[in-house]
């Protein structure tokens, strides 16, 4: 078993009396790289202020390293902050940036500049400690700020939408970064974002945050093929959903009538309505089998190399997003029409 | 577009003959005397003992009014931009009030309590604290002080305020989450940032502080640099030194404001995007109940001058005693049927009528050219308008005095011309930045709209422009007129003859009187305090935040 690093119990707040977070628990191990995955007002970012210090929680307690913080301020905490605008100190060069913290911990000069010189190698700063923030880029003060929370080596690393203010090509070179930094320290992190690409290109768990609330905690792969609702399922990754009526039940096998026809699921999820959402992924589609067909007309596509992505409309008016390997799309084919077919475990079920 | 360029070369000549002639002459006659150029005016300042005193003193006061200021000014933004309380925009407003009255009426009501039969002394002798009276005055320098600063206070709060409302939290949250405890915060992260706002606050009100005349007149404290130009101003005609002085404090001035341009201008103080704040701490029991005690209690003691200017006005006796003994409305009555009062009353209420009808018209143009017009010599027509922030009236005045005597507009004749020029130039900013600011944000294509359509020049500034406009120009105008009611220095210079008086001189006069002149004074401050409070109030109305835009530099 890992070691546990933060424990948060029942936190809740209200912002007058505005409710921004309900019941709020999950515990984070070592060396992970949790994600608090959510729309934007869900309360994510209040979550992770919390856990820094920034506000204090209704109720709740928050654990960290064994040890009851819930009370104490920020600046005792030991736990590195990396701000969404970076929050770098104008006023102050790079490596005045970067060494504050060592400095507040008054760190002898020489090990000063040895843990600098160590920091800017791993977040690759070198060349430009004398500039003054506005005088670099939007990327390198990114790794400015990441410096500046590691380098004092926090038990853990908060990092609230680190990506959100640059633009995207940049934002995939930072992933990697970020990524390989990462693995290099070791470091257990928590990141706050709204980007569901991010959250799986990078977490080891995904929390999913909905509304005040933790909905699913899991790993990607987990929340990815076991979403726990249907929220879960469209907020991460694609999905394709149908309006259906259970109509028969035997063990793990559901029979469903929906506008398409028939379909036949297998799901070891205990189902107790009979108004169900029928969902499937767009690449969890075979060749025609027997049963689960469904039949329509290419209404849009997009190639992306590797993928076929088409939109499908059947008779009934309903849409679907399928994707395919491109060699595989003429087997798809009848005629004008592209029919295929799900498999009956690869159907997920969803109360209303 | 002919008339375009009439309409210009009509404010070229205003700016001219009111701010550059005049200033070119005072410089040019602090360096030649009989046609030669000369340093010997200058040494002349220098070398004298009491001359010299006198500009140490100034410059003593403008940095101990600094910090006297800052020391209110600083704590009191930090409350209002940190904490949630009830009250809060209300107490803000209360907060700004002491702004409103010039200091040297409020001087009178001080006089009253400090003096040493005053009533502190009366009470701390009655309480047994202390057995003989204490000369809280003394030479008059810290009644100034205490004066200016209950007066400038506000321009601090109000800097520091906007710095911290423009303040990103998460720079301090940074320092937090590094393990900085909240001086080192301060020290290291927040007071650098928010140094430009301060530094562009003490230039104001260190400027403001030296060149104030009114309160060392009221206080008959003579070693300040602007009293002594008050002074020359007799006998300037056998003595150059006044030129010299007024130089030394135009030097001071544009030094200042370049430093203050050049240090706001460095770039890497621009703080990124704030995040959303939620920096805002509510209060509750004992803290809050602490924080209204402390809050009121700054606020009592900054009206202190104007509780007592009341007082004083409605007081029969007030002798001995703390609070006067026996209340009066006469000297209310006296204000409107005394001749001297009455003939204050509606010289100031022409005076600053015309000059604010000359602020709207010449400060719309300025800040209509400045937006729309693609001219050469722009930037200098920029400079030109924003200089009347910078240059004191007492520089002004005297610059007025000695220029236009012996002509046509001497101001020992009549003094009317020059004192609603030297009132419209001195307000004349506040037009053209309201101007600017709101044309800043009007698209050029809503004017092309209505030419497109057929609307010539004329109509269009008045259809589209001017009621686009005219908010702020609104505001400006009656923040023009009330300043103008209660201007000091122009109109203690420039108004000479007893016809020409305006609120302010009459004042200073009553107050100079023995018997009942203190009395009537104290009635009369109150009046136009009241007038001016009312504008100001309809014109934070109006403008609502930005008024502070009014009490920065650039």
């Amino acid at each position: 078993m890992e070691r546990e690093i933060l424990r948060v119990e029942n936190i809740e707040k209200k912002f007058d009396s505005n409710e921004v977070l309900k019941n709020i628990n999950f515990t984070v191990y070592e060396n992970d790289f949790f994600f608090i995955l959510g729309p934007s007002g869900c309360g994510k970012t209040t979550l992770l202020r919390i856990i820094a210090g920034f506000i204090s929680p209704d109720r709740g307690r928050i654990i960290l390293n064994k040890k009851d913080i819930t009370n104490i301020p920020p600046n005792k905490r030991d736990i590195g902050f990396v701000f969404q605008n970076y929050a770098l100190w104008p006023h102050m060069k790079v490596k005045d940036n970067i060494t504050y913290g060592l400095k507040i911990r008054k760190y002898s000069e020489d090990l000063i500049k040895k843990k600098l010189e160590e920091i800017l190698n791993i977040t690759k700063l070198k060349g430009i400690e004398n500039l003054y923030p506005s005088q670099i880029s939007g990327g390198q003060q990114q790794r400015v700020a990441l410096a500046r929370a590691l380098i004092v080596n926090p038990l853990i690393l908060l990092l609230d939408e680190p990506l959100s203010n640059l633009d995207a090509k940049l934002r995939d070179e930072l992933k990697n970064e970020l990524k390989r930094i990462y693995k290099e320290t070791g470091k257990t992190m928590i990141y706050v974002t709204h980007d569901q690409k991010e959250a799986m290109a990078l977490a080891k768990t995904i929390a999913v945050m909905k509304n005040k609330e933790i909905v699913q905690i899991g790993s990607p792969y987990e929340i990815y093929t076991h979403p726990k609702n249907l929220f879960v399922a469209s907020f991460i990754g694609e999905i394709n959903v149908l309006k259906g009526k259970v109509v028969e039940k035997n063990g793990n096998i559901f029979k469903v009538e929906t506008e398409e026809g028939v379909f036949w699921a297998e799901t070891d999820k205990g189902i107790n309505s009979n108004d169900i959402f029928l969902c499937f992924r767009p690449e969890n589609i075979s060749k025609e089998e027997k049963i689960n067909i469904i039949k329509g007309k290419i209404k849009d596509y997009e190639f992306l190399g590797e993928f076929l992505k088409l939109v499908i409309l059947t008779e009934k008016g309903n849409l679907f997003k399928i994707s395919l390997k491109p060699e595989e799309f003429e087997s798809y084919k009848k005629r004008d029409s592209i029919v295929f077919s799900i498999k009956k475990e690869k159907i997920m079920l969803f109360e209303e | 577009m002919k008339r375009q360029y009439f309409f210009f070369s009509l404010i070229l000549f205003f700016l001219i003959i009111s701010l550059l002639y005049p200033i070119s002459y005072v410089i040019f006659h602090s360096f030649f005397h009989n046609g030669k150029f000369t340093f010997d005016i200058l040494k002349i300042v220098i070398g004298n003992y009491v001359l010299r005193k006198s500009i140490l003193n100034s410059f003593l006061l403008g940095m101990t009014v600094v910090l006297t200021t800052s020391i209110i000014g600083i704590p009191l933004a930090f409350v209002f931009d940190r904490f949630k309380f009830k009250g809060k925009t209300i107490l803000k407003i209360l907060f700004l009030l002491p702004m409103i009255s010039s200091p040297f009426v409020g001087g009178i009501g001080i006089k009253q309590v400090l003096s040493r039969f005053g009533s502190l002394n009366i009470l701390l002798i009655k309480l047994g604290i202390i057995k003989n009276p204490i000369s809280f005055i003394g030479s008059g320098f810290l009644g100034i002080v205490i004066l200016q600063t209950l007066h400038l206070y506000p321009i601090m709060f109000l800097n520091i305020l906007s710095s911290l409302n423009n303040f990103d939290t998460s720079t301090e949250e940074a320092s937090y989450n590094l393990g900085a405890k909240w001086y080192h915060t301060f020290f290291k992260i927040t007071f650098p940032l928010i140094l430009p706002g301060y530094f562009s606050a003490s230039s104001i009100i260190f400027i403001w502080s030296i060149t104030d005349l009114g309160t060392p007149l009221i206080f008959e404290y003579n070693q300040l640099i602007s009293v002594r130009i008050f002074n020359a101003i007799k006998d300037i005609n056998t003595n150059p030194t006044g030129y010299a002085l007024v130089f030394i404090i135009l030097f001071i001035t544009l030094l200042i404001f370049i430093l203050t341009k050049k240090f706001i201008e460095k770039k890497f103080y621009t703080t990124g995007k704030t995040s959303i704040s939620f920096t805002e701490k509510k209060l509750t029991g004992i803290k809050l109940f602490l924080l209204y005690l402390i809050l009121l209690s700054i606020l009592f003691l900054s009206l202190i001058p104007h509780i007592t200017l009341f007082l004083y006005s409605i007081s029969k006796k007030w002798f001995f005693s703390v609070l006067p003994t026996e209340y009066t409305t006469e000297y209310y009555r006296i204000v409107f049927t005394h001749k001297l009062t009455k003939i204050g009353i509606s010289n100031s209420l022409l005076y600053s009528f015309l000059s604010t009808m000359i602020d709207i018209f010449v400060g719309f143009y300025i800040g209509y050219i400045l937006v729309r017009w693609k001219i050469k010599g722009k930037s200098m027509l920029d400079i030109l308008s924003m200089m009347p922030l910078l240059i004191p009236g007492i520089v002004i005045a005297f610059g007025y005095v000695t220029t236009f005597s012996n002509t046509i507009l001497d101001p020992m004749r009549n003094p009317i011309f020059l004192i609603i020029l030297s009132y419209s130039l001195r307000r004349i900013p506040y037009i053209v930045r309201t101007t600017y600011s709101s044309l800043l944000q009007l698209d050029q294509s809503l004017e092309e709209a209505s030419y497109s359509l057929g609307a010539d020049i004329s109509t269009t500034f008045k259809k589209i422009l001017f009621p686009f406009v005219s908010p702020g120009i609104f505001a400006g105008g009656i923040l023009a007129f009330a300043f103008s009611l209660l201007e000091v220095s122009c109109s203690l210079i420039l108004a000479i003859r007893e016809k020409f008086y305006s609120i302010s001189k009459v004042i200073y006069i009553l107050a100079g009187r023995v018997t009942d002149g203190p009395n009537t004074a104290c009635a009369l401050g109150i009046i136009a305090i009241f007038i001016v409070g009312i504008s100001l109030f309809v014109s934070i109305k109006i403008f609502s935040k930005k008024i502070g835009e009014f009490f920065r530099i650039g």
